[in-house]
């Protein structure tokens, strides 16, 4: 049976397609113009869509393009490269770029702006998260206006996931990315208050005509969850991104909820197996079983998420779904893996952030649970650059946290911090071999079978060294007032607005 | 009087350099990176190095802070390092929203403070005196945030007569300007309200017992008139100090109204810049909360020289 729910997330998955894919008659009867006021519980910290930061997704969707889109099943779709052809040997590909597409100045898109801005991806300077995506890249070349050809330096098995994440930049827009940006996406900058709002208007030329549907967007910043769900309810905001689980229920009459990509994130405890009593595998492995993770699911994200062991999401090709089975919530199990790793009355800092009141009450959870087999947890809330000072330094024991980039190819996990195969937070250069053996495996082929087989021992690798312990899937809800038609999102839960049209 | 205010203003100098030697110190005690804030948690060490020198916060914090007084001196107070906009347009931005806010919570609070500190005076053991006490007491009892969540559940989400949040400048739209302000303005207000209520009614009622109120009334002077012109502007100047100390500190952000309304204000940039290191926005906008704190004293302390003008200046 299809409920409301149901049918708006899959309306969702529909629209993530593309522009120029909704019905004729349903375009046809569509409202143009006005404002739309999107409320978002965070600020962006740069108009740079190379900086992957979950807080920023919501303006990279709205003001630039990638040069192939996902559908809800990552089925690759044409974006800014209307085709793109991987060569046998899976070291290149090429690809034919759109014609009449239109930078926000008026400029036309052509294959060198596209060099350009792999260009900027693989400099040390302004690469930002991209920098490592391009690792492998050995060059791009444009051999006439709307021909571009990666070279990669060895087989690459993630081609459509590099060009998923690969946002354009008018390269004239590049050295004013602090706090301003241009592509070619749906909507044009106007103006970015920080810490208020920001304002996008219309991009009249976009290539996706007859998209986008409204005049203008503003975001507006809301530093109190609680206010922006009022300013929901008020009427203010006629939608609002990252509602609060708790708040789910609550609202779910009066507006249309719309639930994201289900594992975009994945919540997860860090643990440092460097530092004692973590530095036993035995000590690390006990947290496998001592996470309550329906419990978390229940009580602190409300029933909206679903529990993983792993970091992959569900359509992930490294997802196991045995796995859940094999690692229950067993405390007796836990205490004796600790008693193996001769823990006896163990204590331990948590590290959490504020700013995700789930992080917190995960490592409550976590405290409770323990403290009944005699191990203590003291809880430590830090704001985000202490935070990230300590996670990202090795300075810490635990830490609640989560990761991203677990829907698509199952190496690109290593892109996260903790999941680094060098340069790691906890391990620095001495990554588990096993992990790293089967990261390189599995990025060394593009044979399916061989493929299957290195994820199989990427997974057992993670568990087995278990220094980070996957809990549940992170979905964000979207809440849409009644007159806001056409919503849709992709699978980094990304919301896009070009469809959008406000049917008052 | 001229004389006088010179020498307060140069007084300045010195205390917004001690402020500012004070806050550089204070923020690098705090752990954190504004350089991680920008990167975000998946940064690689050679990123965040390369970031930090970019930035210059690889420099000794005396060199970092020598850097910035040199560009203070020449009038740039510097631009963010988050999101590398000017200081000087971030402050030119939140501070006429601080100050319409300001302005109307001290409006609600002299609204509600003169009539309910004046009538509690006059008429000490009437019920008005005893509505005055009970109302005192519950508005500096309750705290600001709990006020402000009660005032949106009720006007915002139950009546739907008010908006829950937001700011419009008044010069804009001012009926749509009033409307964002009224729930705000109360919040703030309230407590205020009740400080200058007490205080009103406390100054007023030592006025109402000296000699020279007797005298006007033996000469027959009415009773508004008595307490109107001859007890009241007596009894002023305590108020006006305490409104001078409370327009200071609203200036100097309300960051807890400002969060539950989304008011954005000059309290939550500097609340944001705190978290996220942004030590250029943090010491230009303590910087100007100080000198508004310092101006708006002196502003107070010469309107006692009107109040009273046995009170001289040298």
């Amino acid at each position: 049976m299809v409920n409301r729910r149901t049918f708006l997330a899959g309306l969702g998955a529909g629209l993530a397609v593309g522009p120029g894919l909704l019905p004729a008659r349903r375009a046809a009867a569509k409202k143009r113009g006005g404002t739309l006021t999107v409320g978002m519980p965070n600020d962006w910290n740069t108009f740079d869509p190379h900086n992957l930061s979950f807080a920023n997704f919501t303006l990279q969707q709205n003001l630039y393009d990638t040069l192939i889109r996902y559908d809800q099943s990552l089925k690759p779709l044409p974006g800014l490269a209307e085709r793109w052809a991987v060569a046998p040997d899976g070291q290149s590909v090429t690809l034919t770029l759109r014609k009449g597409v239109k930078f926000h100045s008026g400029k036309d898109l052509t294959a060198a702006d596209v060099v350009k801005t792999f260009e900027k991806a693989a400099d040390k300077d302004r690469g930002s998260n991209m920098l490592p995506a391009v690792a492998n890249v050995a060059g791009v070349t444009a051999p006439d206006a709307g021909t571009v050809v990666i070279q990669f330096k060895k087989v690459s098995p993630e081609i459509t996931d590099l060009l998923h994440a690969m946002a354009i930049i008018e390269p004239s827009a590049m050295d004013s990315l602090k706090n301003r940006g241009s592509g070619t996406g749906p909507f044009k900058f106007v103006e970015w208050v920080p810490g208020d709002h920001t304002t996008l208007e219309r991009n009249a030329a976009y290539w996706g005509a007859p998209a986008p549907w409204v005049d203008r967007v503003v975001f507006k910043v809301f530093s109190d969850s609680d206010a922006m769900v009022a300013a929901l309810q008020s009427g203010i905001c006629d939608l609002v991104v990252s509602l609060p689980p708790k708040d789910v229920s609550r609202l779910s009459k009066e507006f249309n909820l719309v639930r994201g990509h289900p594992g975009a994130l994945t919540y997860e405890l860090r643990v440092n197996g460097t530092k004692p009593p973590f530095d036993k595998k035995e000590a690390r492995q006990a947290l496998l079983y001592a996470i309550d993770r329906k419990g978390v699911v229940e009580t602190v994200l409300f029933g909206v998420s679903q529990p993983t062991v792993l970091p992959f999401s569900r359509a992930s090709a490294a997802y196991d779904a045995s796995t859940l089975a094999k690692y229950p919530f067993d405390l007796k199990k836990a205490k004796e893996l600790l008693d193996r790793a001769g823990v006896k009355g163990g204590k331990a800092e948590c590290l959490a952030l504020p700013q995700f009141p789930e992080l917190p009450a995960i490592g409550q959870i976590l405290k409770a649970d323990l403290a009944k087999i005699g191990f203590d947890i003291e809880l430590v809330i830090l704001d985000s650059t202490q935070y990230y000072k300590r996670v990202l330094g090795g300075d810490f024991q635990l830490a609640t946290s989560f990761s991203g980039n677990t829907q698509k190819y199952p190496t690109r996990v290593a892109l996260n911090s903790i999941y680094r195969t060098a340069n790691n937070p906890v391990w620095g250069n001495n990554v588990p071999k096993a992990y790293v053996d089967a990261i390189n495996e599995a990025n060394g082929t593009i044979d399916p079978a061989k493929q299957k087989a290195a994820f199989a021992r990427l997974d057992a690798a993670i568990l087995d060294e278990a220094w980070v312990v996957s809990i549940a899937y992170r979905q964000s809800v979207f809440g849409l007032a009644r007159h806001v038609q056409d919503f849709a999102f992709t699978v980094d839960d990304m919301a896009v607005l070009e469809h959008v049209s406000l049917e008052k | 009087m001229a004389r006088y205010a010179f020498v307060r203003l140069v007084h300045l100098l010195p205390v917004l350099f001690l402020t500012s030697v004070a806050v550089w110190l204070l923020i690098y005690l705090i752990p954190g990176d504004p350089a991680l804030a920008l990167l975000g948690p998946d940064v690689t060490p050679e990123q965040l190095q390369r970031a930090r020198a970019r930035m210059g916060l690889d420099q000794p914090w005396p060199m970092q802070y020598a850097l910035w007084l040199g560009r203070v001196l020449e009038g740039d107070l510097g631009v963010s390092y988050l999101n590398g906009l000017p200081v000087r347009t971030m402050l030119a931005q939140r501070i006429p929203v601080t100050l319409q806010l300001t302005v109307a919570s001290l409006v609600v609070a002299l609204l509600i403070a003169a009539p309910l500190g004046i009538l509690s005076a006059v008429r000490p053991t009437s019920w008005i005196g005893r509505v005055a006490t009970g109302y005192n007491a519950l508005a500096m009892a309750v705290p600001t945030f709990w006020l402000g969540i009660l005032l949106v559940l009720l006007f915002g989400l139950y009546l739907r007569w008010l908006p829950t949040s937001g700011y419009v400048p008044l010069w804009e739209d001012p009926a749509r300007a009033l409307r964002f302000l009224v729930l705000p303005a109360v919040t703030l207000g309230a407590y205020v309200s009740a400080v200058l209520a007490r205080f009103t009614r406390a100054a007023l009622l030592e006025s109402l017992g000296q000699d020279y109120v007797r005298t006007a009334r033996a000469k027959g002077v009415g009773e508004p008139g008595v307490v109107g012109v001859h007890a009241l502007k007596n009894a002023l100047i305590p108020v006006v100090t305490v409104l001078g100390l409370q327009f200071g500190a609203f200036m100097g952000g309300a960051v807890i109204t400002e969060a539950i309304f989304d008011y954005p204000g000059l309290g939550r940039m500097l609340l944001q810049a705190i978290l996220t290191r942004d030590y250029t926005v943090v010491q230009g906008t303590i910087l100007f909360v100080v000198a508004a704190f310092v101006v708006i004293n002196l502003l107070t302390d010469l309107a006692y020289a009107y109040l009273d003008p046995r009170i001289r200046y040298s």
